[in-house]
């Protein structure tokens, strides 16, 4: 327990202390800093919450589910922009809760960085992918019972994905939030933009049923 | 031969943390020239040469991109070079485009050479530490992806030969429903055999093959010598309204130096001592 504390502790302390460092060190840059800082924080206590309520079902249900988003980035790759990593998210916040989507979304971005190279991106790809599953988790029983809705979330997931990274991009390069660069990121990633919002309504549609099953099948077979 | 790989996770993954984070957050063309000279060299000795040049050539693209684009969003500056539709384009936001092109290619190279050095498993060993379940995760989940991809290949196959969907993209899907239910249902299984087998009990110890010894202390202690004094003492630029350098700092530029070319050296320390001992015999 004393241990677990200690580890709160340290984070708690370490994250503003690097922000009052970088401000003070860095000012060309601290928004930049601040920025990194806080989504690192954000993903802490969910990351510390999944040690505490670890079992041995979680453990391996939270693999298979990022395991079968990273996988399908793979299977569908002959089919071009079609990625079910967001539905795949999704699904998994909607079913599991949503502590488990922000983890599911979160470990997919990181893996798939194993395969498609880490970057300085790698922190805010990790908290909006998981910020997506975490949503997914609280508005779980809207998104079950009705079509509609689960065809807008997981539109609006795709929209806010691309928002959360042009905000970064712009963010990151400015340290201030310039307003032309932000239009001209978003312009020019607008097919991108667009080509998410088709696929990852096209996944759900395809997705969400197929899991509904498979998982009603489990929770009766073995009772999870 | 790769002798900064041999270098204990800890102490890599702190030198590659300063130096990217100098990089990012300093913001300062002397530091990033330097920077980059040494990721350069770093990078041709761990990677293979064609690509670390194929990669320049994105790198220089990337630069010119945004060096020339930043003068069009920013029009702070005293330096007027020309107008564009009445909006001033000015030196100081070129020079400022410059150094964020710099800065982006900087991150780029060092991740490049993160990437190289720094695999899975060197990640699960050190974020183990601190989240030991979520590590076992992170290491079952990247043992599941190729089994996935494995097990997809083989149903997609043997129902293209059945020929029991011929539409392409019919079949895909089928395929990949059938590997959701196969490792949804094995996951269970696993679950209930981790259990049986006594996971999470008090007294296990994980399997690693890191070891911390004196080498390890000594570069550790270099490594954050140096990120201090070079954060300590480093130049200070002004961007607007006029481009200017206020003091040069000799001390934190020696030690970004040192910082950022120690990889370079380790590395090519290590490459000539396994040439001589060649030549030896």
């Amino acid at each position: 327990m004393a241990k677990n504390v200690i580890k709160y502790l340290f984070i708690l302390l370490l994250i503003p202390l690097i922000v009052i460092f970088g401000a003070l060190m860095f000012p060309e840059r601290g928004f930049a800093l601040i920025s990194c800082a806080l989504i690192i924080l954000a993903c802490v206590p969910f990351f510390l919450s999944f040690e505490h309520k670890k079992t041995t079902r979680r453990i391996v249900l939270l693999a298979v589910m990022t395991a079968l988003s990273v996988a399908g980035r793979f299977i569908f790759a002959p089919i071009p922009f079609f990625k079910p990593v967001t539905a795949i998210v999704v699904i998994s916040g909607m079913y599991f809760g949503a502590e488990f989507g922000f983890l599911t979304g979160a470990l997919s971005s990181v893996i798939s960085n194993f395969y498609f190279g880490q970057g300085a991106w790698t922190p805010f790809q990790m908290f909006s992918w998981g910020i997506i599953g975490f949503f997914a988790g609280l508005l779980s029983n809207q998104l079950i019972r009705s079509r509609i809705i689960l065809i807008l979330y997981s539109a609006l997931a795709g929209v806010a994905y691309s928002f959360i990274m042009d905000v970064w991009t712009v963010m990151w390069m400015d340290g201030y939030f310039n307003i032309t660069r932000f239009s001209a990121a978003v312009i020019t990633a607008l097919p991108i933009t667009v080509e998410y919002i088709v696929s990852n309504v096209i996944f759900i549609l395809i997705l969400a049923p197929l899991f509904k099953n498979k998982i009603e099948r489990l929770k009766t077979k073995y009772g999870i | 031969m790769n002798s900064f790989k041999n270098i204990h996770p800890a102490v890599s993954f702190f030198c590659f943390f300063f130096i990217i984070f100098i990089i990012i957050f300093s913001f300062n063309p002397i530091y990033l020239i330097i920077g980059y000279l040494g990721a350069f060299l770093f990078s041709l000795t761990i990677l293979d040469k064609k690509a670390v040049f194929k990669s320049l050539i994105f790198q220089l693209i990337i630069f010119a991109l945004i060096t020339v684009t930043n003068p069009l969003f920013s029009h702070n500056g005293a330096t007027i070079l020309f107008f564009i539709n009445d909006n001033r384009i000015t030196l100081e936001a070129l020079i400022y485009g410059a150094v964020l092109g710099f800065t982006v290619t900087g991150v780029i190279i060092w991740f490049k050479c993160f990437n190289m050095v720094f695999d899975s498993e060197r990640l699960i060993y050190l974020f183990g530490k601190i989240f030991p379940s979520l590590a076992l995760v992170i290491s079952m989940t990247l043992r599941f992806i190729p089994g996935f991809i494995r097990s997809f290949r083989q149903i997609n196959t043997a129902s293209k030969i059945n020929g029991s969907y011929r539409l392409g993209m019919k079949r895909f899907l089928n395929s990949f429903s059938a590997v959701i239910t196969d490792s949804m249902e094995s996951a269970i299984i696993t679950s209930d055999s981790m259990k049986a087998r006594g996971y999470g009990l008090k007294g296990r110890t994980f399997y690693h093959r890191f070891k911390f010894n004196l080498r390890d202390l000594v570069y550790l202690l270099i490594f954050i010598s140096a990120f201090i004094i070079c954060v300590l003492f480093k130049t200070e630029f002004e961007f607007y309204p006029n481009f200017t350098l206020n003091s040069i700092n000799v001390i934190g530029i020696i030690s970004f130096a040192v910082l950022s070319f120690l990889p370079f050296i380790i590395e090519l320390k290590e490459g000539v001592k396994w040439k001589y001992s060649i030549s030896k015999i």
